[in-house]
């Protein structure tokens, strides 16, 4: 939709803007719930990809991530984390805050945010796994907006804790 | 030292104790970390005049810089004052290094170019004798090996058999470094090396690829100087055939982007340099991994993960994304093993009744089938050595 001066305008509305906000929300709830398969679902099922990747390396340029997933490589990972592995931490919990979203026209929004996320071990010992910030690309489908390409970067180079699931 | 390393370590067992005990690590620290030749990064970290990066040997912080005729130095991140550190971010690119404290200034080659208020010394400051500590610097095929022994056999020699092998992945061909990751395991870091240069686990720990039939028959074998290879024949697996299997197994893999090959023929294989290096080759993927101990009971691992001068866009995303997803801190591989050796390490304690056992293979043999623990044994048989060598 053009304005007086033919540039794209905002085109979301209120009603969007919370739907991309609980998206988010509900995304955080099914990691720290372990639902693997379910947060899956929230992503687009034929263009959906995740990215995890250090601020060090997004700065220097480098396209080496920490994951690099399309929604195959997903479900793989479920599967991975249903089957194969172990000593996972026990408990996850993420934190999101500071939600910007910026209607970018096309049924397409953009979403950033800042994150962290704690990790217990089966110690009992709680720890940071990570820092950082979302930028993500959410796509308006028939069953409502979903993540198109999401962008997690994480402040802290040196991993301390093993990653199993997105952050 | 409370436990004699000539007690702790024999053929085919060690005691547990050399896994946790402060008084080994610093002597570890002493004898192999300082006197030999030790891996300190890839010259891919540092392409340019005025690059640099900082690193470790041992638990001493050393900065390795290319200078501006283009040799790589590796020295003391020390101030030679009163020790602060120089080089305070973790890379970057300067044309030499200033101590904020008292603002010593040094080259990119260590040495001590300027001192304010010098004529308020009560002494002279003899600058060469004031430089940052050198270590001798050895650049194999863009690897970068240094020892602060100026006596220490030059790096061809100690690496042999291994530099062969290094040279046959690498062919002299410029080296780009595609990324690096960083991460830290609650274990010793000989466990690390150790779980490199593991093949018995692949198929019992790594149980995705077993239920995907990738894996196949190879080769251990040790070399001198501590060194050694646990290498299978590299095949490309037509994508056909990969997605029939993937169809057929437990385990319904639906990406198996990571499993392509452009490269057919040759090795994959994990090698190990001893003391704290692994290089490992994959399919298309090729990382160097370099261990750092963080005391006794943690390791830090830097991953350079490597390209080659004249790699496509295409390429270099490509296999980015299958090193990510295959050997990566969250890779399909990488995180299993994180996982085996920080188990290994938590049920440690101190009991003196308590070994591992490396006795797979022959024991009188250099090398056999993959599962065999040449390399291991071999590893210890060089650690031992400079371990129970004559003086403090």
């Amino acid at each position: 939709m053009l304005d007086a001066r033919n540039e794209v305008r905002d085109t979301g509305t209120d009603s969007d803007r919370r739907e991309i906000e609980q998206l988010l929300g509900r995304a955080a709830r099914l990691l720290d719930a372990k639902d693997y398969r379910s947060y899956i679902e929230l992503y687009e099922p034929d263009r959906g990809h995740y990215k995890l990747i250090s601020a060090d390396n997004l700065e220097d340029g480098s396209l080496l991530g920490v994951m690099d997933d399309d929604v195959s490589t997903m479900y793989d990972r479920s599967e991975m984390v249903d089957k194969y592995w172990s000593l996972e931490p026990v408990r996850l919990r993420h934190l999101v805050t500071g939600i910007e979203v910026h209607f970018t026209g096309d049924g397409m929004a953009r979403v950033q945010a800042a994150f962290a996320v704690f990790a217990t071990d089966t110690n009992g010992r709680i720890g940071i796994l990570a820092t950082g910030r979302y930028d993500h690309k959410v796509v308006r489908t028939e069953g409502g907006w979903r993540f198109l390409d999401c962008l997690a970067v994480f402040d802290n180079e040196l991993l301390t804790q093993a990653v199993s699931y997105p952050i | 030292m409370e436990h004699s390393v000539a007690s702790m370590v024999s053929r085919t067992e060690v005691d547990r104790n050399i896994y946790t005990s402060q008084a080994v690590y610093e002597e570890e620290l002493k004898r192999i970390f300082e006197r030999g030749w030790v891996l300190v990064g890839v010259e891919a970290s540092v392409p340019s005049p005025g690059d640099f990066s900082t690193h470790w040997m041992g638990d001493v912080p050393v900065i390795v810089a290319r200078d501006d005729e283009g040799a790589v130095h590796v020295f003391e991140n020390s101030c030679s004052h009163r020790g602060a550190k120089l080089a305070l971010k973790a890379k970057g690119n300067c044309q030499g290094f200033t101590c904020i404290y008292h603002n010593w200034r040094f080259a990119l080659n260590g040495d001590l170019k300027s001192v304010p208020m010098s004529a308020e010394f009560s002494t002279e400051i003899d600058k060469a004798s004031r430089s940052l500590r050198k270590a001798k610097v050895g650049v194999f095929q863009g690897l970068v090996f240094a020892s602060f022994n100026p006596d220490v056999v030059p790096i061809a020699e100690y690496l042999g058999e291994l530099g062969e092998n290094i040279a046959d992945i690498i062919q002299g061909r410029k080296t780009i470094l595609i990324g690096r990751h960083r991460f830290e395991i609650p274990c010793n870091w000989k466990i690390f090396w150790e779980n490199g240069q593991d093949a018995y686990h692949v198929a019992l720990l790594h149980k995705f690829a077993t239920a995907l039939g990738v894996l196949q028959q190879g080769e251990n074998i040790a070399w001198e100087n501590g060194h050694g290879v646990v290498r299978t024949p590299n095949k490309s697996v037509p994508p056909e055939l990969l997605k029939m299997l993937a169809a057929k197994s437990s385990f319904k893999m639906q990406d198996l982007s990571m499993f392509r090959s452009d490269r057919d023929g040759g090795w994959n294989r994990v090698l190990g340099m001893f003391p704290n290096g692994l290089m490992l080759e994959q399919w298309d993927m090729l990382n160097v991994r370099q261990l750092v101990p963080r005391g006794p009971e943690r390791v830090e691992i830097y991953t350079y993960a490597l390209g080659f001068e004249g790699y496509t866009q295409e390429q270099i995303a490509r296999y980015a994304r299958a090193y990510t997803n295959f050997h990566g801190p969250a890779g399909f591989v990488g995180r299993d093993d994180v996982t085996a050796c920080t188990a290994v390490q938590e049920a440690r304690h101190r009991d003196e009744f308590s070994t591992s056992l490396m006795a797979l293979g022959n024991i009188e043999a250099e090398g056999g089938s993959l599962n065999g623990e040449y390399t291991i044994r071999n590893f210890y048989k060089a650690y031992s050595a400079l371990m129970n060598a004559g003086g403090s």
